[in-house]
């Protein structure tokens, strides 16, 4: 909206001096002499020709002397047409500004010979240069991590400087929490103009859209302000660049690498043009980029997506990163996709047998140890059984020769639980306790301690369970349970061995297969887990509005059979049927084997995904608790290394649960590995051991660069008009016309030339008249 | 007083300004005509009598009362003066009294007091030339019509109908003329003194009425210095002295040029006009000394005669 706005309002008062013509024709008309004439018809006459025309150009002469008096007052008030509405007259106010520079890697495309990352830089120098003396601007970016400017300059080489130094990030952008930021301080700022200037590639990613939340809280902060600020949208992108090849991720196995075993590696390549080119050519990289692992071409582009898989077999453990690379185009930054991985001899799992007893074979963590480990199993560990496939609970089973597999990894530690203090929890992905009668406290803590610490723990309940002795488990502090649910009682009849009948059982029936660990059991063939039946089982009580609680299996009855319970990068999994065959044939049914490992895995392979970010995400790892009070070397992908210590820090999404000793870092802008090493004697890098590689990725949806249309960005900001100034438009005079307006005193100034040259011939003719 | 007026200058009488301090009708007509003969002896018309018309010599049987002494002395011969009286002309002055007369610029001097001091100072002289004398005064109609004489007692009485003459309703003069024309029997000098302020076409047609009737006309159209001039600058309410036409309110600077234009256009008209039908017209400026208009007077009387 155009309104009129005057630098020297207070001048207008004069415009009170245009009635002076008006009271000079009203007191002349007054001033009139009276004369008794004779010659009247002469007169008359003469009136009867020129009278109408006359009073036209008397007329005409008084509002051109009117006209006079206002448009020199008019233009000595500084009159501007501005492009926005303001309140009042501001005169010539200072400005308040903000440029929120889009930094998202996005803003690394190639246009021409220069980047839009380098045209939005110019645009914010330009921005810059129209500072006057008391303006104020502030920089701010706009990536995923938006830096807020919490000071402000007038000085424009400061300015400068600090455009200058703004680097590009790795991240997507967050264009709509920058802005956010950006209003909520400028609620606090004095001057009355104020401007915020988004100078970005206005891509689809990054102004969330959908998420109209948001943008009421946006359009509300802009409401709060008074006056409203003026909102610019400087798009420093050139039309047709949104044809982008990128990786947009890389699945990793969910089996944990392990020394001499295959570990495949599956990139997703991914592009949003309409007509995609060729099949890429992935290349792979491993702890070293410089040096190519292999090289695979990707399948044909299908609906934009291609795959390519690398399969490598490590040679060392410990941790590993690698990088997969497509050719370089427009946009390098996702054209590389980072990983870690830690590789292990041997995935051991600690199995704390709670009654350590005679029964031999017949006990949970026998059957637990062999399906775990079946090519581990010793002779003890065959037992006869007839026939072949199912076997009910309580008949003694079948030869169950399981063949060994070179790739299974996993050797379960069994220790009884009373002894388990015998061993560091830490060193294992997973705990497995059977028959466990309760916890004493000391090894409750501990437990807690070592969930809490992202560890795993797997309950298998048995006859030997006192549900009230469980209630150890819980965090004395909180009264947090460790356990996902509450034991509450017993349900069916346990299996005797000289019974004559077998009692009734349930099956399992309900499944939550978006779970990875239920997940694979999807189809049938893949193992049957409504082959088992139950007949006796523990009820228990779940909290199922804790988002942190997840039934994974039930009974055909409803009641649970298999429930999670996360503390942020730990998990507990409670099984409310036992391990052996008393209360149910589960554990020789070809289906329990695929079952525990499928849990094994899984549990030893969630720290290598939660290793891996994208940038701007902060880094929130949990260490070892020997390194809690050490001064860790974090080496960056861009810049020197620094100097990290370890903090207590809960886990993420676990307030109630323990703390742990984190490492917490923020500056994760730039993309690729970030090395944890412990402290050394030595400063050399290499001879400090990695303690783990944290990989900080491109947010790929930054990559899809689909423009965002101005008229749908403008209908966003339903509280101030949004102006959109292209990437052709100049900014520095866009923002002085809006920000000063058009000057019209010089019209004004025109105008009243004309209107002096017209007073002079209309005098001139009525004279003649 | 009358020593005292006849040891100065007599010629300063005929200044309107200065006649308008003398009280009297019939003083101030008599300082006119005195100031006039004063002015005649001074000027080339030396020579020139007004008094008689020539003389003659003396034959037995005039009368001895004129015989012209002066000659006698000078020439040892006696010759017998012959008077205006011989020519036998009566003369009548039409004076205009309408409202438009009323009009002058200076007061007291407005044409309408002009016109009776002129007609005054005629009649005077008339008389003094022993012509006969009659007096028309009129506005929308004749208001008073005294016959020609040429007594001295009939000098009073014209004397007195001047002084009293006030403006009056709206001039139609061309209707008055035609009327009066109509009304005269004997061949005379017919003396108009008026402004004219009516058609003109229609005023020469009523002046040419008293042409085709054998009488001399004389017009002494008089007009008031302002209304040659209009020297008005500031706005003005004009109202119509006569009350016929509406007030007009203007800014005269911007009508000057049209209504001299007009005026002008009036003037040629009339004075073309008269000519044309060898009527002896003299615009008189009512600022102007008497003078003037006399001495044209006079010159037309001379005309007359040879």
């Amino acid at each position: 909206m155009i309104a009129l706005v005057f630098l020297h309002a207070w001048l207008l008062a004069f415009l009170a001096l245009a009635a002076i013509p008006i009271i000079i024709h009203l007191m002349h008309r007054r001033k009139f002499r009276t004369v008794l004439w004779a010659a009247m018809e002469f007169l008359l006459r003469s009136t009867k020709e020129t009278a109408r025309r006359l009073k036209i150009l008397q007329l005409l002469l008084l509002l051109t002397r009117i006209a006079i008096i206002l448009f020199i007052v008019g233009a000595l008030a500084r009159p501007l047409l501005t492009g926005a509405v303001f309140a009042g007259f501001l005169g010539q106010s200072r400005s308040a500004s903000t440029i929120i520079l889009d930094n998202s890697y996005s803003m690394a495309v190639q246009q021409g010979n220069t980047t839009a990352f380098d045209a939005a830089k110019e645009a914010s120098e330009a921005i810059a240069s129209t500072l006057r003396k008391g303006d104020s601007l502030a920089l701010m970016t706009a990536s995923a991590r938006p830096s807020s400017a919490d000071e402000t300059t007038r000085d424009p080489e400061l300015l400068d400087r600090q455009i200058t130094r703004t680097e590009l990030s790795d991240g997507g952008t967050d264009a709509l929490g920058a802005l956010t930021q950006c209003l909520e301080r400028m609620k606090s700022i004095q001057q009355s103009h104020r401007e915020i200037f988004i100078v970005s590639d206005c891509r689809l990613e990054g102004w969330r859209l959908d998420d109209t939340a948001a943008w009421e809280r946006v359009n509300g902060l802009i409401e709060q302000c008074d006056p409203k600020p003026k909102l610019f949208m400087v798009d420093v992108s050139t039309p047709g660049e949104h044809e982008n090849v990128f990786i947009e991720s890389v699945r990793l196995p969910s089996t944990p690498p392990a020394v001499g075993h295959d570990y495949s590696v599956e990139c997703t390549i991914r592009t949003h043009a309409e007509e995609p080119g060729l099949a890429p050519v992935v290349t792979l990289y491993l702890d070293d980029d410089t040096r190519e692992a292999d090289r695979v071409k990707g399948s044909r582009f299908d609906n934009g997506i291609s795959t390519a898989r690398f399969v490598f077999r490590p040679k060392e453990p410990g941790w590993h990163w690698g990088k997969v690379t497509i050719g370089p185009d427009a946009l390098a930054p996702d054209n590389a996709r980072y990983f870690a991985f830690e590789v292990k001899e041997a995935l051991n799992v600690l199995c704390l047998d709670g009654s350590p007893s005679s029964r031999g074979l017949e006990s949970g963590m026998s059957f637990l140890r062999i399906a775990l480990a079946p090519e581990k199993a010793d002779s003890s560990a065959s037992f006869d059984a007839e026939g072949s496939g199912d076997v009910s609970p309580g008949e003694t089973s079948a030869n169950v020769t399981i063949s060994t597999s070179a790739e299974n990894i996993v050797t379960p530690v069994v220790a009884p639980l009373s002894r388990f203090w015998e061993h560091d929890l830490t060193n294992f992905p997973a705990v497995f306790v059977t028959d466990a009668a309760g916890f004493s406290d000391r090894v409750a803590a501990s437990l807690r301690g070592y969930v809490h610490g992202g560890g795993a723990l797997v309950v298998f309940l048995g006859e030997t369970a006192r549900p009230a002795r469980y209630a150890s488990l819980s965090d004395p502090a909180s009264g947090r349970p460790l356990l996902p649910a509450r034991v509450t009682g017993m349900k069916g009849t346990a299996v005797e061995l000289d019974a004559p009948e077998t009692p009734e059982a349930v099956r399992l029936a309900d499944f939550d297969f978006n779970h990875p660990v239920v997940r694979p059991f999807e189809d049938e063939r893949d193992g049957d887990l409504t082959s088992a039946s139950f007949c006796r089982y523990a009820a228990v009580a779940v909290d199922e509005a804790d988002p942190d609680v997840r039934v994974l299996m039930r009974f055909d009855n409803g009641d649970p059979y298999l429930i999670e319970r996360r503390f942020g990068q730990g998990v507990v999994l409670l099984f409310t049927s036992s391990a052996d065959l008393r209360w149910s044939n589960m554990p020789l049914k070809p289906v329990f084997l695929p079952l525990v490992h499928r849990i094994t895995y899984w549990l030893a392979g969630r720290g290598s995904a939660a290793r891996e970010l994208v940038a701007g995400d902060a880094i929130r790892q949990p260490v070892s608790s020997r390194l809690a009070s050490s001064e860790l070397r974090l080496d960056r992908p861009r810049g020197g290394p620094e100097t990290v210590r370890p903090v207590l820090a809960g886990i993420s999404g676990d307030e109630g649960g323990a703390k742990v000793p984190t490492l917490v870092y923020d500056d994760t802008d730039a993309a690729g590995v970030y090395t944890v090493r412990a402290p050394s004697a030595s400063d050399d890098a290499a001879s400090a051991g990695a303690e783990m590689h944290v990989c900080v990725n491109v947010d790929a949806r930054e990559s899809d660069l689909t423009p965002l249309a101005p008229q749908v960005l403008k209908s966003l900001f339903r509280a101030a008009p949004l102006e959109y100034v292209a990437a052709d438009e100049d900014i520095a005079r866009v923002v002085r016309t809006s920000r000063h307006g058009r000057e019209m005193w010089r019209y004004l100034a025109v105008a009243v030339c004309m209107l002096l040259m017209t007073e002079s011939a209309l005098a001139h003719t009525i004279d003649k008249t | 007083m009358a020593k005292t007026l006849e040891r100065t200058d007599k010629t300063r009488f005929l200044d309107p300004q200065v006649l308008a301090t003398i009280a009297g009708m019939e003083l101030r007509a008599r300082l006119v005509v005195e100031g006039l003969i004063s002015g005649l002896h001074k000027s080339p018309y030396q020579g020139f009598s007004v008094e008689f018309a020539e003389h003659r010599q003396y034959v037995p049987g005039d009368e001895l009362r004129h015989i012209d002494w002066r000659v006698f002395g000078k020439s040892d011969r006696f010759y017998v003066k012959l008077y205006e009286e011989d020519t036998n002309l009566k003369c009548y002055v039409l004076l205009d009294a309408s409202g438009s007369m009323g009009y002058g610029s200076t007061r007291p001097i407005t044409k309408l007091w002009y016109g009776t001091h002129l007609a005054a100072a005629l009649t005077q002289l008339m008389l003094q030339q022993l012509d006969s004398v009659g007096l028309l005064l009129f506005d929308n109609e004749i208001r008073r019509y005294i016959a020609p004489r040429s007594s001295p007692r009939h000098r009073t009485i014209i004397f007195r109908e001047l002084e009293s003459a006030k403006p009056g309703n709206r001039t139609q003069v061309s209707h008055i003329f035609h009327d009066f024309a109509e009304r005269i029997r004997r061949r005379g000098l017919i003396i108009v003194i008026s402004d004219l302020f009516d058609d003109p076409q229609a005023v020469l047609t009523s002046l040419q009425h008293f042409r085709h009737k054998k009488h001399e006309v004389i017009v002494f159209h008089l007009l008031d210095p302002y209304e040659l001039t209009f020297p008005f600058e500031r706005l003005t309410l004009f109202r119509d002295l006569e009350g016929v036409v509406p007030p007009i309110m203007t800014e005269p600077h911007a009508l000057k040029r049209r209504y001299l234009d007009s005026l002008d256009e009036f003037r040629t008209t009339l004075k073309r006009g008269c000519r044309e039908s060898a009527i002896d017209y003299f615009e008189v400026n009512t600022a102007e000394p008497f003078g003037r208009a006399l001495t044209r007077y006079l010159a037309t009387r001379r005309r007359r005669r040879s």
